[in-house]
């Protein structure tokens, strides 16, 4: 059962490595030959697109792909029916479409990647908008069945009432803020009533 | 025919060798013609002249070879001009802009993108002078639908201007704020491309310019979307805004409208800005919603769907930041919170610091322009040359203008 917070090490290793590999075929599509990249760099780079939720530049990218490679792919053309859940905000539907096909080697851990980004998306985006809400619409929001959904945030201490079959979502902490040491504060302020006063 | 062209390449190695650009621009100009005519001997040319040395030269060369009507074999060709672009000498180049940028968007806009970013490293004395390469670029990449390479290039601040030799053109500098706010339309940076398009309407001019005329309609329908209202231009946009443009686009005084909007449409269509209009009734939308949340604390939900149509909207807006409510599905309420920042935490004070160093930036810039206008001898000659204390007020105050224009960030 996945917990809500992250293991930090990992995740941000990963982080780093799809950040990477997202310049990598960013560079390789602009100096490809006659400006036509293979297909693999399209796949790639827009799942690491949607992974990183940047639908204007993963739209723009869907439109500059040839349509030869549109219909030659089938891959292209599911990752970008994902794209098209995540545009419009269908949680239960972009979990269905990741589940539905089989993808390749490297489109896998993107995918992976994309549908828990989206689960946490899923989860801080009820915890802050709803109060309450159905436990059903929660489980189609997460993509787990009731039972699972329910007991992963009861055990981050939201409240579940099976009777009403509500789940009260807890508001999240604010995160903590990287504090200023005093002297430098006080060398900002000199510098600022310096320029104020001139 | 054949000594022609040797007296020619003899010649710009001696202009460079000298250093003599204006002199090599203008020997370039006239012999135009003459690289034209012997086409088949353009080759043995370029192998005769170091791109380092001799940049313009070959510059003139490719030149010719890009205005033929058909090009038997671009690959060749682009490759060499690759090649020219990342071995030339930025000195040489800046002297002269009748390039051959404008060929490269007929087949390949996207190759063109890593050429002319080169060449427009190549022709910057600093990171912050704009040059008439970025226009292209940006025109580039909107053909090519790519927009990332060109988002470094508008992010900067742009402080100067490269001369090029008295090239650069009005048209240059209109395009380039044009091509960035679509761009910047086309990412949703919706704040950063109303600026581009107010750059671009706000330019002092004594003639209409269709480019301005097009900056304008974006800028109403931008600014629709992103506030909801036409924003009033600043006050120091030239009067030819005001009286030709505006009749000219014949607009939005009833756009606050969903049914004005609706049945302006077909006129906006006509300039290709449809997708433009459907969101600006998106936002709509939005902005009811947001307007909502100041008159009622509590809204039924199911009401809130009906009236604005727009389901799930709500949920959107939370996430997206643009409203602060709570749904509460037990009671089928949609509860309206103010907003929560109490502007008194350490992100808020860290905030601010960066403002007033941007402050502290833009005073020390302006300082530095004007000392160089100060100390400039044909300022100081008219200053002197005529008692008129009037034409020194007028220059200092165009100055002000042109420094308000940027304190207006």
């Amino acid at each position: 059962m996945q917990q809500l917070g992250i293991n930090m090490p990992a995740a941000v290793i990963m982080e780093e490595n799809f950040d990477k590999l997202l310049e990598q075929c960013e560079s390789q599509e602009l100096e490809a030959p006659g400006g036509i990249a293979t297909p693999q760099v399209y796949a790639q780079l827009l799942a690491l697109y949607l992974l990183h939720n940047d639908m204007n530049n993963g739209r723009y990218l869907w439109k500059r792909i040839p349509q030869a490679i549109k219909s030659a792919n089938p891959e292209l053309t599911s990752i970008w029916a994902v794209g098209q859940r995540i545009w419009q905000r269908d949680f239960p539907g972009i979990y269905t479409t990741i589940a539905a096909y089989q993808w390749s080697e490297n489109i896998l851990p993107v995918m992976e990647a994309l549908r828990e980004s989206t689960r946490q998306r899923a989860y801080s985006l009820v915890a802050q908008a709803y109060t309450s809400i159905a436990a059903d619409d929660f489980a189609a929001f997460v993509g787990y069945s009731v039972e699972e959904a329910v007991k992963g945030v009861v055990s981050q201490g939201w409240q579940a009432d099976p009777g009403t079959r509500m789940v009260m979502p807890k508001k999240p902490d604010p995160p903590p803020v990287s504090l200023v040491p005093n002297e430098q504060q006080l060398a900002r302020l000199t510098d600022y009533v310096a320029f104020l006063e001139n | 025919m054949a000594s022609a062209l040797e007296q020619f390449v003899n010649n710009v190695r001696q202009l460079s060798a000298q250093g003599q650009m204006t002199q090599l621009c203008e020997l370039i100009n006239k012999s135009g013609e003459l690289l034209a005519k012997n086409l088949s001997h353009l080759d043995t040319v370029l192998g005769a002249l170091d791109i380092q040395e001799h940049s313009l030269g070959v510059l003139a060369v490719l030149f010719v070879k890009f205005s033929m009507p058909n090009i038997p074999d671009f690959e060749t060709l682009f490759s060499q001009v690759q090649l020219f672009i990342s071995t030339c000498n930025g000195e040489h180049i800046r002297y002269a802009t009748d390039t051959c940028k404008s060929r490269l968007t007929k087949a390949l806009p996207l190759r063109g993108v890593v050429v002319l970013k080169q060449a427009i490293d190549k022709m910057q004395m600093n990171t912050n002078q704009l040059t008439s390469v970025h226009a292209d670029l940006c025109q580039l990449c909107l053909l090519a639908k790519c927009f990332k390479p060109a988002l470094p290039f508008l992010e900067l601040d742009m402080m100067d201007i490269c001369k090029e030799n008295g090239a650069y053109d009005a048209k240059h500098f209109l395009c380039y704020y044009y091509y960035g706010g679509m761009i910047y339309t086309g990412l949703k940076n919706f704040e950063r491309a109303l600026y581009f398009y107010e750059q671009a309407i706000t330019t002092p001019a004594m003639a209409v310019s269709h480019i301005m005329l097009e900056a304008y309609k974006k800028y109403i329908l931008v600014s629709l979307i992103l506030h909801g209202k036409v924003q009033p231009l600043p006050k120091y946009t030239s009067q030819i805004v005001g009286r030709f443009i505006k009749v000219r686009a014949n607009s939005t005084d009833g756009m606050s409208s969903i049914r004005a909007l609706l049945f302006s449409l077909t006129t906006f269509a006509r300039d290709s800005n449809t997708g433009l209009v459907k969101q600006c009734l998106s936002s709509l939308y939005k902005k009811n919603i947001q307007r909502l949340t100041k008159v009622d604390a509590f809204v039924c939900s199911c009401i809130l769907n009906q009236c604005f149509s727009a389901p799930r909207c709500a949920s959107v807006q939370i996430e997206d930041g643009e409203i602060y409510a709570s749904i509460n599905q037990k009671d089928g309420m949609v509860c309206f919170h103010d907003n929560p920042e109490k502007y008194n935490n350490p992100a808020m004070l860290h905030k601010i610091d960066q403002e007033m160093l941007k402050c502290i930036e833009l005073d020390e810039k302006l300082k530095s322009m004007d000392q160089e206008i100060t100390v400039n001898p044909q300022f100081v000659q008219k200053v002197r040359q005529s008692d008129n204390v009037y034409i020194y007020i007028y220059i200092y105050n165009f100055f002000l203008t042109y420094a308000w224009m940027y304190f207006a960030l």
